[in-house]
């Protein structure tokens, strides 16, 4: 009995430690989450991906999943996104790079779907992230979502194709145009800057500081994104440098029938601002591609190999279990009842 | 069942540790990132806040938790004279240091990481003792592969894609054959109804990722840092493994075992926090010493 008090006393301390802890959310742990460097660049990088200022830089690879929270869910044919961030002239740009053999930007088809990508940042600073998927009524996000079809030009009509004539022009008869659907829009913007509170909420901000561009090239897309430091509107994050920002991304791949809740997507890593210059690469930026693709050969021969293993491991096992003496182990000491 | 043979034959110390991860997991890391997607949040919110901030208070109990149990378990560690001992107590200990110098900023998050992550391998290399230690192996492989693909990227590392992609298959092989091979673990074979329970979990598990409908693949790269590259039947009879290895560590007195998985477990893979890593430390100090014991640390009770 004696024993046990100080045990007690030492668990009941532990405990009322932890309390205060908790109350003054004093974290001793440390978020050792992946985290982007946003670099310090002395020339405007632009919005071409596939220019040698971006490419030179060294990424940071973010795996992505398929998106199995809420209908429609599956997607995951992109397993990774290269990310790279650059700072100028108080305006943040970020690089996203993706495997993605075809380019997919039309949608002049129900069964045509535009390639896209999205990232995503909490609308305010907060102890914790909000829910990846959309957020939720008391934490916000921004997203900013380029998109394949908003980049080209509406395709001509072709051979003999026509189109009713329609005079009306005031929004009575535009209803999606006077709602603010940015699809509706007689100007296309291939970034849509949005804000969602949780599902069904997503709803696109007026402001026009965000832009975006993107590029396919060697079976890949390029997509730069770029804002000013200071938002132009509300619920959208500062990039002031003062601490790191909670960030996570999203690819569509159209040709694999990609669109809506269909999609790939990381899960939150960080950004963080500083003066340094960005690492440059020493290797050759082929080399991160083709990677991991799910059409890739390899995976067959991967996957191949992986149940191989495991057979040979459950064997093992197996024989292990069921042939060795049962007095195996009397030898060792009894370290858990000694 | 005699007093020795369940968790509670655990000293309190690591009993205590165990529930609030588990509540903590089960809570924040899992409840609230699946309960905030049911319909008609509205009238739910505050059932979730209270489930939330339950989970909140778990976590910090669980960090200051895993201090006290890291502490005595250097402690006792440094004390004995077997070297194997005192290298993994030294371990802990320079998690501790390292741990708390990059919460306070004095060093960067990659040497955290990198320390950490080479950390975990000695102490698991300081535990290998042969065919039981296999399991351990293979999951600090999986570890530092993990690992190594996160902080191999950005200043001074340098990996491509191919080699990030590389370095994450190989960490989900070894997690899964860590998660086979854990009935080795064990000092008995396990019984049939270990292997029936494991089989079931094994099944539960592979109709849960085949049914599409559960938010279990990206919880498994959300929580636990597994990015689910590899069929689903994979995990399955991984998870299968472990279920069988619990059951029998739990019914046989072996709660060294069974609380070192859950924390192991837990704690996940790769690089996701300090507390994270922390529990995977634990857990591989843990499991180690039942599996390599020294006569200078004759039980672990005495060192809680």
């Amino acid at each position: 009995m004696r024993k046990r008090r100080p045990q007690v006393a030492v668990v009941v301390i532990l405990m009322l430690v932890s309390v205060v802890m908790y109350l003054g959310e004093a974290n001793p742990a440390l978020a050792q989450t992946q985290n982007i460097g946003v670099w310090k660049v002395d020339s405007d990088p632009g919005l071409d991906g596939s220019a040698p200022q971006w490419q030179s830089i060294l990424p940071v690879f973010v795996a992505t999943t398929a998106q199995q929270v809420t209908p429609p869910m599956g997607g995951g044919d992109t397993q990774r996104v290269a990310v790279r961030a650059v700072h100028y002239q108080d305006r943040l740009f970020v690089m996203l790079e993706w495997f993605d053999s075809t380019p997919d930007v039309s949608t002049d088809r129900p069964e045509a779907f535009t390639d896209a990508a999205a990232i995503q940042f909490p609308a305010e600073a907060a102890s914790s992230v909000p829910a990846i998927c959309m957020g939720q009524a008391d934490q916000a996000v921004n997203i900013w979502q380029w998109r394949g079809d908003q980049q080209v030009q509406a395709p001509p009509l072709l051979g003999d194709g026509y189109v009713d004539l329609y005079p009306s022009t005031d929004d009575l008869y535009y209803t999606a145009r006077a709602a603010g659907n940015p699809l509706a829009q007689s100007v296309r913007r291939p970034v849509q800057n949005l804000i969602a509170g949780g599902f069904g909420t997503l709803t696109p901000d007026a402001s026009e500081d965000l832009e975006g561009f993107g590029v396919h090239s060697e079976s890949r897309w390029m997509v730069v994104y770029s804002r000013s430091f200071l938002p132009q509107g509300d619920m959208q994050p500062e990039f002031s440098g003062r601490g790191p920002i909670d960030v996570a991304f999203a690819v569509w791949d159209g040709s694999k029938g990609e669109r809506d809740g269909i999609k790939s997507v990381s899960s939150f890593t960080q950004l963080t601002v500083t003066n340094e210059d960005p690492p440059r690469r020493a290797v050759a930026p082929t080399d991160d591609w083709p990677a991991f693709q799910p059409s890739n050969p390899m995976v067959g021969f991967t996957l191949i190999f992986v149940a191989f293993l495991v057979i040979i491991v459950l064997v093992i096992l197996w024989y292990m279990v069921y042939r060795v003496p049962k007095g195996r182990g009397a030898e060792e000491p009894d370290v858990e009842n000694p | 069942m005699s007093k020795t043979h369940n968790v509670f034959a655990a000293p309190p110390r690591v009993v205590w540790l165990t529930v609030f991860v588990v509540a903590e997991l089960l809570l924040l890391r899992i409840g609230t990132r699946t309960l905030i997607h049911i319909p008609g949040l509205g009238r739910f919110e505050t059932p979730i806040r209270v489930l939330a901030e339950a989970g909140r208070l778990a976590y910090y109990a669980a960090a200051v938790f895993l201090v006290a149990v890291l502490v005595s378990m250097a402690y006792v560690r440094l004390k004995s004279r077997d070297p194997r001992s005192m290298l993994a107590g030294s371990v802990a200990v320079g998690f501790l240091l390292v741990a708390g110098a990059g919460r306070f900023g004095v060093i960067s998050l990659s040497v955290v990481g990198w320390s950490l992550s080479a950390g975990l391998v000695v102490a698991a290399l300081a535990g290998w003792r042969g065919r039981r230690s296999v399991p351990l192996a293979l999951f600090a492989l999986g570890v530092a592969s993990a690992g190594w693909s996160s902080l191999g990227q950005g200043v001074g590392g340098g990996l491509t894609g191919r080699q990030v992609d590389t370095l994450l298959i190989i960490a989900e092989v070894a997690l899964v054959l860590a998660g086979l091979t854990a009935p080795l673990l064990l000092k008995q074979r396990p019984t049939r109804r270990a292997l029936l329970i494991g089989l079931g979990a094994a099944a539960a598990t592979t109709a849960m990722l085949w049914a599409g409908s559960s938010t279990v693949w990206i919880l498994g790269l959300w929580t636990l840092g597994v990015p689910g590259w590899l069929p689903g039947i994979v995990y399955a009879l991984a998870f299968g493994g472990l279920a069988t290895t619990w059951w029998s560590a739990f019914g046989g007195g072996q709660w060294n075992i069974g609380v070192g998985l859950v924390l192991l477990t837990a704690g996940g893979v790769g690089v996701i926090s300090t507390y994270q890593s922390g529990l995977v430390l634990v857990g591989v100090l843990l499991v180690g010493e039942v599996v390599a014991p020294t006569r200078s640390v004759p039980s672990p009770q005495s060192e809680f």
